[in-house]
């Protein structure tokens, strides 16, 4: 039942949805930039559980190691 | 609603009795926190064309048709890249009250597909009705 009510909100969204060639990267926006540092903060000072630490791809600063 | 080809920006409109807002989702790519780590931000768009105003207050009578839209995003996000890990917080902790109670309303269905941590007390804790989280990490469960 609530797989379906799932699928059938991915069908709806996909119908709204258009994909654009650009839109703008916001790459310098401030709000941008002051939620990357609270994210850093949030992730650095806070140790993520493993279930999540296990998911993490890559390299990465919240890993003991690489 | 549109999105950008790289699937990080999406547009949309509020409509309302103080006329169309455009609204902006964006997908932070994280990278020195992993591959698969972005951050969301939520706001109007800005005057500025690469900017967002996230404090800004629209009054536009909408603002659950608004959440239940982020909200949708995020879904569209996570179809798109399974493996992501999305870190969600209000511009203020009213507006993360008011994720808080979006995810609890739609609980149900959020947690057969998706799990979500809150940020308590320095801990990273599974998600429970009733409780006030600082912030929130959401990924696709493993099916």
């Amino acid at each position: 039942m609530q797989r379906e009510k799932a699928n059938d909100i991915l069908k709806i969204l996909n119908n709204r949805i258009t994909v654009v060639e650009k839109l703008p990267d916001y790459s310098n926006d401030p709000c941008l930039l002051k939620k990357e540092e609270e994210a850093y903060m949030a992730l650095t000072e806070v140790p993520l559980p493993d279930i999540i630490l296990d998911r993490i791809e890559g390299p990465s600063i919240l890993k003991k190691t690489n | 609603m549109k999105k950008s080809i790289a699937n990080f920006v999406f547009k949309f409109y509020s409509e309302g009795p103080r006329g169309k807002i455009k609204k902006v989702v964006i997908f932070r790519h994280a990278r020195k926190f992993g591959e698969n780590v972005f951050n969301l931000a939520f706001g109007d768009q800005h005057e500025l064309p690469d900017q967002i105003n996230d404090v800004a207050i629209s009054n536009n009578n909408d603002p659950i048709k608004v959440l239940n839209t982020v909200a949708l995003t995020v879904v569209d996000f996570i179809e798109k890249r399974p493996n992501a890990i999305i870190l969600i917080e209000g511009s203020t902790l009213s507006r993360t009250r008011l994720y808080q109670m979006r995810i609890s309303f739609h609980w149900l269905e959020i947690s057969e597909y998706y799990e979500v941590y809150g940020e308590y007390g320095k801990k990273w804790l599974p998600f429970q009705k009733g409780v006030n989280y600082k912030r929130f990490l959401v990924f696709k469960k493993n099916q």
